[in-house]
């Protein structure tokens, strides 16, 4: 049976996150303060680690620091309050796999539960290049869960973005990072997309650099971005002959959603600009 | 709105509904959205040849005169007043119909309005099964007028499929009655909260919250305040057994999807004559907090868990209170702090959202070593702490005194199994 750790000083916290996992059949153990939850790792192997912050003792990023280099480290959630950018990207350093904002519902906690603990254990984690507020730079395995690991982070990020302008800047580049994952990096968790996400005052910009070769516009028969004026299902037909799901609008409504969106000659690098 | 079916031909569509159902959505979406108020829309359905043709006709302002029909049903293309959402509704319409070897075009009607209209050809879609002929009617435009006499009813409806959501509400609506619609069960919840509705239709499969689970919660809180309202289930799930099992879980009546509008009427008709004799609701005699009652769906609907939460926190939060006046006493700003912000996160849990900002501020104020005002902002926290625990000890004992003769049917249930045991 699937073993969890819920670290978290509040009881009252610790009650309802356990109470929550084992109606849905993990078995769940709690510390109450970093210290007791280092000790608890290091004598068991945990399929999944819940992780307050700020606890007494040793916080959940002092927990993190000193479980760097661990032989076995445990997939781990952090669940918190507290979103400064800062306490963020530390946590990121520490190879968290994804962040859970309190405070939640039992849906959330399920789901992002249930993701952790059905990604390969083995998967690559995030490495980060850099992380400073305004410049976050990212090498991601090409895996699915990535997507919506680093989009719940890079959300947290942009939250004093107007609610519009979040949603908008969010599906452009989830779109974008799909595709590098998918078309770019052919689903092999050994490859990497590279993502930077930079931020100054009057924009907001992200560059996703695929390991494929690139494609050419002229072959994209199946997307509607390369549909001519005239003729704005032609891309339909080609997804049938292809045998292709409908679909095919994702490039022109990411470009609808966002001001720029550029690709390099190649195309297997792309920059997408929201000015704010 | 008018429906005029000029001809009875079979419309096979089983297997179409769902999608015809979002294609005539769209056009009389667009239709309402350019009509003005007293305007006439109208429905047909007309034999043509070896297709079947089918129109939505509005009173507005026409098409612009401009634009081209095929050009209409682009993507984005929006008309130039009025204009909805993403302009991907009537591109939607065209690749749906085309897909199925049809054909969708609009023109402006010669004295005002315009009609958008498609057809379908009759071997493709017989190929795919027999339906009832006015299978379609009832999917796009509702039951005949509404029966004259009949009590005009509060209904809540929850379901997440847009198409369905706005169909039915436009249809119920038509009959006069009042409709509220949500997305989930907790949304209900939080609209049962402001007002009362007579009937209640949940679909069982639901994000966040289900049906099933946002019945247990209705009628508990039903259980207390002396109330019954009608529930109705909607379910993909439409055996026998499924039924049965529904109707244990605390509905009156359950609807198999996809549902024709014939027989949500005949179902709200019985709920008319049964609602007649139950009760007019009473107000919960203590003002069950909002939050709490949207906590228990935040975790699940667990009220032992809930209870045992509440018990917890009742316990712990004190010992806090004292430990932080000790540390204002002490000056102590990392003290104050760590624990401002231990109980700003169990405040929040239960959604208590003064709290948690008088928590969140004399947090700042300790990681600042700015002590100055930290003893106002206590004070201000400890009243808030006690107003929340003052609701919580209500709750508690409210939930714990129940008398025997309102136990929910859930805990009957349980306690049932148990003496099968």
């Amino acid at each position: 049976m699937l073993h969890i750790l819920v670290t978290d000083d509040d009881a009252t916290t610790r009650q309802m996150v356990r109470g929550i996992l084992k109606k849905h059949g993990y078995t769940v153990s709690t510390a109450s303060d970093g210290v007791a939850a280092l000790k608890a790792i290091r004598k068991k192997k945990f399929d999944l680690v819940l992780l307050d912050i700020w606890m007494p003792k040793m916080t959940g990023l002092g927990l993190l620091g000193s479980l760097t280099g661990e032989a076995h480290m445990p997939k781990i959630i952090v669940m918190t309050s507290d979103k400064t950018p800062e306490t963020l990207l530390n946590a990121l350093r520490g190879r968290v796999y994804q962040f859970l904002t309190k405070p939640f519902d039992a849906e959330t906690l399920h789901g992002i539960v249930e993701n952790a603990l059905s990604t390969h254990p083995a998967t690559p984690p995030i490495e980060v290049l850099s992380a400073k507020p305004h410049w976050v730079e990212l090498l991601v395995p090409c895996e699915r869960s990535v997507v919506n690991r680093v989009q719940s982070f890079l959300n947290l990020l942009e939250t004093d973005l107007p609610p519009g302008v979040m949603e908008k800047v969010g599906y452009a580049f989830r779109e974008l990072l799909n595709n590098a994952i998918e078309w770019g990096g052919h689903l092999d968790p050994n490859l990497k997309v590279r993502i930077s996400y930079i931020r100054t005052n009057k924009m907001l910009m992200y560059r996703l650099d695929d390991p494929g070769p690139g494609f050419k516009l002229e072959e994209l028969k199946h997307a509607a971005i390369n549909n001519p004026e005239d003729d704005p299902l032609a891309h339909e037909q080609a997804r049938e002959e292809k045998g292709l799901r409908p679909g095919g609008l994702g490039l022109l409504l990411t470009k609808q959603m966002v001001d720029e969106l550029v690709y390099n000659e190649a195309r297997n690098e792309v920059v997408l600009i929201k000015y704010l | 709105m008018t429906c005029r079916p000029t001809a009875s031909p079979s419309w096979p569509l089983a297997s179409k509904t769902a999608g015809l159902r979002r294609v005539f959505t769209n056009l009389l979406e667009n239709a309402l959205r350019y009509s003005s108020e007293g305007g006439n829309v109208t429905v047909g359905l007309q034999c043509d040849g070896e297709f079947r043709k089918a129109f939505v006709d509005d009173e507005g302002p026409g098409l612009p005169p401009d634009l081209r029909p095929a050009q209409m049903c682009a993507l984005f293309s929006k008309g130039k007043e009025g204009g909805g959402k993403a302009g991907f509704g009537l591109y939607f319409c065209r690749t749906t119909v085309e897909r199925w070897g049809g054909s969708i075009s609009c023109a402006s009607l010669p004295e005002m309005g315009s009609r958008f209209y498609f057809r379908l050809p009759k071997a493709a879609v017989h190929a795919e099964g027999e339906a009832p002929p006015d299978e379609l009617l009832s999917a796009v435009a509702g039951p005949r007028p509404a029966v004259k006499g009949r009590r005009a009813m509060r209904i809540l409806f929850a379901d997440d499929q847009e198409d369905i959501r706005t169909l039915t509400t436009h249809q119920l609506e038509r009959s006069g009655h009042h409709v509220h619609a949500v997305c989930n069960g907790s949304e209900a919840l939080s609209a049962l909260l402001q007002e009362h509705f007579d009937v209640i239709l949940l679909d069982e499969e639901m994000p966040a919250m289900g049906g099933v689970q946002a019945a247990h919660t209705i009628r508990e809180n039903e259980a207390r305040a002396g109330s019954h309202a009608f529930l109705i289930a909607l379910t993909g799930n439409n055996t026998e057994d499924d039924r049965a099992r529904l109707r244990r879980e605390g509905f009156d009546a359950v609807l198999g999807k996809p549902f024709r509008l014939e027989g949500l009427v005949e179902i709200l008709e019985a709920a008319g004559s049964t609602l007649a004799l139950t009760s007019v609701p009473k107000k919960p005699a203590a003002a069950i907090s909002a939050g709490i009652d949207d906590l228990l769906g935040r975790i699940g609907g667990d009220k032992k868990l809930l209870n045992k939460m509440i018990r917890t926190f009742l316990r712990d939060t004190p010992i806090r209170i004292a430990a932080l006046q000790k540390a204002l006493h002490r000056k102590d700003a990392d003290e104050i702090a760590s624990l401002a912000h231990a109980l700003k996160g169990s405040v929040s849990i239960f959604l208590a959202q003064h709290a948690r900002d008088r928590a969140q501020e004399l947090e700042d104020l300790g990681r600042k070593s700015e002590l100055s005002g930290a003893t106002a902002v206590y004070a201000a926290l400890k009243e808030e702490i006690a107003k929340l625990e003052e609701n919580l000890r209500g709750y508690a004992k409210q939930t714990q005194a129940q008398p025997r003769s309102t136990v929910s049917k859930q805990t009957q249930r349980l306690t049932g199994k148990r003496k099968k045991k």
